[in-house]
């Protein structure tokens, strides 16, 4: 298991959150250091982990085929629906990790290139974000999963 | 529902007067053994294996996903309506999910080993009375075959009484195998009770109708109908409305191997049109993309649908999920296991395949049991025949 241990450090002059008044204080570094992690994580657990996994409950039921009893027939039934559950999870698992990985993206992107100051950056960015988790309408987030893993793998650290 | 209801969707309804004590009489030995033969239990404690790790990946996962966002929130502070907000409760949303999944996985593991279990051991001892039935069957052969004297109308030989079965054995045998059946069939529902499927997890969408995230306690289906196929999974010949199971899309499917149907003893068995397995009660459920993972040694974007080869258990019940998916007209085929397990992947018969060792093992006519294995090039060969003869000095007739 990947460790969280780089992702953003405090350091001493880190402020309270509790008494910042603006989102000015946001520490990029941090959100960068997260998406980095996270593709870490993508790639060298979660991934291959549901992959493995996916292997054999790709498998279905695989007990009871052929018996006529009344309750291995429900337990085919519930068992079927239990594997159903999992494999589509652990899809969505994967497919998620890679929106929030593009969601950190545009976050960091945005936040370099706007007046943070601004009244309504908050707004902004919370737009654009919904934007990402909306779905797959904006062209920076609507390239297939293995474009996005494949570019992860070239380019670790392409954010600004 | 008492030990003696099994069978009953097995037949439709119950005849009338047919209680559900009797239901079980319906069946002798035979198709009950029919019903069991092919329980090894192989690809469910593979199974078992892959819940005990999908338990600890998500788990993982959580806690590392949950440790990481705290940090963040250090560094971007949520407050609220802001797009750190936004992220968060999405993170979290993701987190919730994969800790059901967790719990789900880990409270799954057990049963199914029970359910595999139950079913090894009912095959097991129906196995037991089939060859219990096999020796008497031989003896009434024996005794039936005695001589007679002419003339007389009297057997030859009395056979010792050891070799005389029974009075009444099938009738025994074929109780013994009911109750069997009839106490198995109660243990695997006590531990399929205990199976929960997790909820399923979409990511929420912000910009829709505003409900709360999918993942912390809610079900939903949106996630498959909405997200693209995952890197891992081939779909590309899958239309979208395939990507996201409903009951409806669901209910005429046909593959009881991947569905959780049941297929009727005694009815066609293999390689029959999907009218053969007339299990009663339609099991539904086939998630479309099952048949998109990309198999081993697949290349990622292939056109055409995929047909896997399929892992032959050593009992048929690989084969017979083979048979069936194929010439029913099915596209797919089951999930071979993998041979990082030690299984080996073996295809049908006729095909190349890879045996736990590793090796290729040889095309063979399964058609031919007398067929012999071709020996490699002798070690030892003769040497070459001379071009001439010479038979030597002081032959007769010939003039050196």
């Amino acid at each position: 298991m990947g460790e969280a241990a780089g992702v953003g450090e405090l350091s001493g002059d880190d402020v309270d959150a509790n008494f910042s008044p603006a989102p000015i204080d946001v520490n990029v570094d941090g959100l960068k250091d997260f998406r980095a992690w996270l593709g870490r994580e993508l790639d060298a657990n979660l991934r291959p982990g549901a992959h493995g996994i996916l292997n054999d409950h790709l498998m279905g039921v695989r007990f009871g085929w052929r018996n006529a009893g009344t309750h291995v027939a429900a337990a085919r039934q519930r068992y079927a629906d239990s594997l159903e559950a999992s494999t589509a999870n652990l899809v969505q698992y994967v497919n998620a990790s890679e929106v929030l990985i593009d969601a950190i993206l545009q976050v960091v992107t945005n936040y370099r290139a706007s007046d943070l100051s601004a009244t309504d950056s908050s707004k902004i960015l919370t737009d654009i974000l919904g934007g990402v988790f909306a779905g797959r309408n904006s062209p920076d987030v609507d390239r297939s999963s293995e474009d996005r893993r494949e570019q992860h793998r070239m380019k670790p650290d392409v954010s600004p | 529902m008492s030990d003696d209801q099994g069978a009953i969707h097995y037949l439709g309804a119950a005849p009338v007067g047919v209680g559900p004590y009797e239901v079980w009489q319906l069946y002798g030995l035979d198709e009950l053994w029919e019903m069991v033969r092919d329980e090894d239990g192989v690809a469910s404690f593979t199974q078992v294996g892959a819940w005990h790790r999908m338990a600890e990946l998500c788990s993982e996962q959580a806690d590392q996903l949950q440790r990481a966002l705290d940090q963040l929130m250090v560094h971007w502070p949520a407050r609220p309506g802001s797009a750190a907000e936004l992220f968060r409760v999405q993170t979290e949303g993701l987190i919730a999910s994969m800790r059901n999944s967790a719990a789900a996985a880990a409270a799954t593991e057990q049963p199914l080993a029970d359910i595999a279990m139950a079913l090894g051991r009912a095959k097991d001892q129906v196995g037991v009375l089939i060859a219990q039935k096999a020796v008497y069957d031989r003896q009434e052969r024996t005794l039936a075959a005695r001589g007679v004297y002419p003339g007389r109308g009297a057997t030859a030989l009395l056979s010792p009484s050891g070799q005389v079965p029974p009075e009444g054995w099938r009738q025994q045998l074929d109780e013994q195998a009911r109750r069997i059946m009839a106490k198995t069939d109660a243990t695997v529902g006590a531990a399929a009770a205990l199976i929960t499927p997790a909820l399923r997890y979409a990511l929420a969408n912000p910009k829709s109708d505003g409900g709360p995230p999918v993942g912390q306690g809610q079900s939903t289906n949106r996630g498959l109908a909405s997200a693209p196929p995952s890197a891992f999974f081939v779909a590309s010949d899958i239309p979208a409305h395939q990507v996201a199971p409903s009951a409806e899309l669901s209910a005429g499917l046909d593959d009881p191997v991947l569905s959780g149907g049941s297929m009727q003893p005694g009815s066609p068995s293999r390689g029959q049109e999907a009218g053969g397995f007339s299990g009663g009660q339609a099991l539904p459920i086939r998630p479309a993309m099952f048949a998109n993972v990309l198999p081993p040694g697949g290349l990622i974007g292939a056109s055409g649908p995929i047909v896997r080869p399929v892992a032959s258990a050593p009992s048929g019940i690989g084969q017979q999920s083979a048979d069936q998916g194929i010439r029913a007209g099915s596209e797919r085929a089951p999930m071979i296991t993998p041979a990082a397990r030690g299984l080996g992947v073996q295809g049908q018969s006729g095909r190349t395949g890879v045996v736990p060792g590793g090796r290729r093992r040889r095309r063979s006519d399964p058609t031919d049991p007398w067929a012999v294995s071709q020996g490699v090039p002798a070690i030892l060969e003769p040497e070459p025949e001379p071009l001439d003869h010479d038979p030597g000095p002081g032959v007769i007739g010939i003039d050196r």
